[in-house]
């Protein structure tokens, strides 16, 4: 039996297990022993790769594994509850069980609240705030109370306290009350402090003494009238600018006239016809009588000047020409402005020489030039 | 030759080949036939090796290399088809049947209906009973080779050899 067991002669005992095809029934893949050898040299080379550390040129943040498990068990968590068909929201575990406790406790606390018998009211969220409170008087209380408080009342203070407190009290009710029996603007008060301090800016500037001008008195009573005769005064003589002339292309020719005769110098002639020269007086009676007549005129016009007042020359004069337009008002603010009483007449009588037309005009107009 | 090599750390990778060239395919086909499943078998196959290369500096030369390798195999089997039924909470016939219904679907079987048949009464088998008919039937190893890769004496390798062939003779005859 047993050398038959060791050779295949014991099949022959089993018919059906005979027409059995002894060869392999299985196949594999194309060429897959061709390459088994090489996957299985790759293959027990990564126990190696995995013992030297290496991870095959990946790398992972750090504490990646150790905290791989809880963020694989979270991930599980979220989807779980995504996945959740009945209501897409998460409630706290036991929430259900504890619901129906929480409602009729609820009920209980919101009938206490709501019950009519208190006939009180509380701020909301007084009751939370309500412990701590207490706590916080209670420090204040205690540190008011210790004897060593760090401050100071002047003695017998308490004592007058409540008395101060309630006179002060009345004085404002006094002072608020709208029966005080005067009147004032309405807004008044609001701009009683501005007014007083702008009064206040006022009279210390006006009671400077350190101002560093001063004007004589009457001044500005008289300085619109000294200025509307200074404005005539000024319109006149401007007049007088305009009363001399001379032929047009005059100054233009002056100089050249000036230069040639100090020259010598001849201009050039003007090609003149000359016309026949008469002689009217031949005769040297003739001259001496024309002489006589030039002398007996010249004499008689001396005489004649002397013997006419001054206010008949003055009357003649240009100035007086000029002045007679001007009103008489307006040359006496003038002359109050610009020249002091008697001066004029002083000045005249006390030269003793007489004065012309040209001097006086200068006079004025250099004291108009000193006045501007 | 191969041990000779594989002991020169220079040679080592050289001896390894040899050893891979030689023995694939039985390692192989021995694991096939107890998991059925060609990918099964092909990550069962390349874990053999590599615990062989892992230890075959610790083997001894007082057993035949080949007995060692198939020990390590049939080890391996043993251990995927357990861990098999205890991930799916199933009994060891419930595995037996699953392997059938992937025998008839794979695209890796080429047999004939008796063929089939005989796979499926080697299903209905104990382990040990399977491993020594395989070994046997296919393999036409020895008792004592057997024996030396299943670490069971020869009589009682004998009474399982004995046991299966009744119970495989009976399956083919008694089921159409």
């Amino acid at each position: 039996m047993t050398s038959e067991m060791e050779n295949r002669d014991w099949i022959n005992d089993y018919a059906a297990l005979k027409k059995v095809n002894p060869n392999n029934p299985f196949k594999v893949p194309a060429d897959y022993f061709e390459s088994l050898g090489e996957r299985i040299m790759l293959f027990k080379n990564l126990p190696e790769l995995k013992q030297d550390g290496s991870t095959g040129g990946f790398i992972v943040p750090e504490n990646y594994f150790n905290n791989l498990q809880q963020n694989i068990q979270s991930r599980i968590n979220i989807e779980e509850a995504l996945n959740t068909a009945e209501t897409g929201f998460t409630i706290p575990e036991g929430y259900f069980d504890t619901l129906t406790d929480n409602i009729q406790s609820r009920i209980n606390i919101e009938d206490a609240l709501n019950t009519a018998e208190t006939g009180f009211a509380v701020p909301e969220g007084y009751f939370d705030t309500l412990a701590s409170n207490i706590q916080s008087r209670i420090n204040i209380e205690e540190t008011l109370n210790t004897e060593e408080t760090g401050f100071a009342v002047p003695e017998g203070y308490f004592d007058t306290l409540a008395d101060n407190i309630q006179s002060r009290i009345n004085i404002e009710e006094a002072l608020n009350t709208e029966e005080t029996g005067f009147a004032v603007p309405e807004g008044y008060f609001d701009t009683l402090a501005d007014n007083i301090q702008s009064r206040i800016n006022i009279e210390e500037a006006l009671n400077t003494q350190e101002t560093g001008f001063a004007v004589p008195d009457g001044y500005f009573d008289t300085l619109a009238d000294n200025i509307q005769s200074r404005i005539f005064v000024e319109a006149a003589l401007a007049e007088q600018e305009e009363a001399f002339a001379v032929p047009d292309g005059y100054f233009e020719a002056l100089h050249k006239n000036i230069t040639d005769k100090t020259t010598g110098t001849k201009t050039e002639k003007v090609n003149v016809n000359k016309g026949i020269v008469r002689r009217l007086v031949a005769s040297t009676a003739f001259k001496y009588a024309t002489a006589a007549c030039f002398a007996v005129a010249i004499g008689g016009g001396i005489l004649i000047n002397q013997l006419s007042g001054p206010t008949d020359a003055h009357e003649n004069t240009f100035l007086h020409k000029q002045l007679s337009n001007v009103p008489v008002d307006d040359i006496k603010a003038y002359l109050q402005l610009n020249v002091d009483a008697g001066d004029t007449q002083q000045t005249v009588n006390s030269e003793s020489v007489k004065v012309d037309d040209k001097s006086l005009k200068d006079a004025l107009q250099s004291d108009l030039d000193s006045v501007q | 030759m191969i041990l000779s090599k594989f002991q020169d750390e220079k040679t080592r990778n050289e001896a390894f080949n040899l050893l891979l060239k030689k023995y694939q395919q039985k390692i192989y086909w021995h694991i096939r036939r107890m998991v059925i499943d060609h990918d099964d078998a092909d990550d069962l196959v390349q874990d053999v090796f590599v615990k062989v290369w892992k230890n075959l500096a610790g083997f001894r030369s007082d057993a035949q290399l080949y007995t060692w390798m198939y020990r390590i195999a049939t080890n391996e089997c043993i251990t995927f088809l357990n861990k098999k039924k205890q991930r799916n909470n199933v009994s060891l016939d419930d595995v037996a049947y699953e392997l059938a219904d992937t025998l008839a679907d794979s695209a890796y079987f080429s047999g004939d209906a008796i063929q089939k048949k005989l796979q499926e009464a080697l299903l209905t088998l104990p382990e040990k009973q399977k491993l020594v008919f395989n070994m046997k039937y296919y393999d036409d190893m020895k008792y004592e080779e057997i024996s030396q890769v299943l670490g069971t004496s020869v009589g009682a390798l004998k009474a399982s050899f004995h046991l299966a062939v009744k119970k495989i003779e009976s399956y083919l005859l008694s089921k159409d």
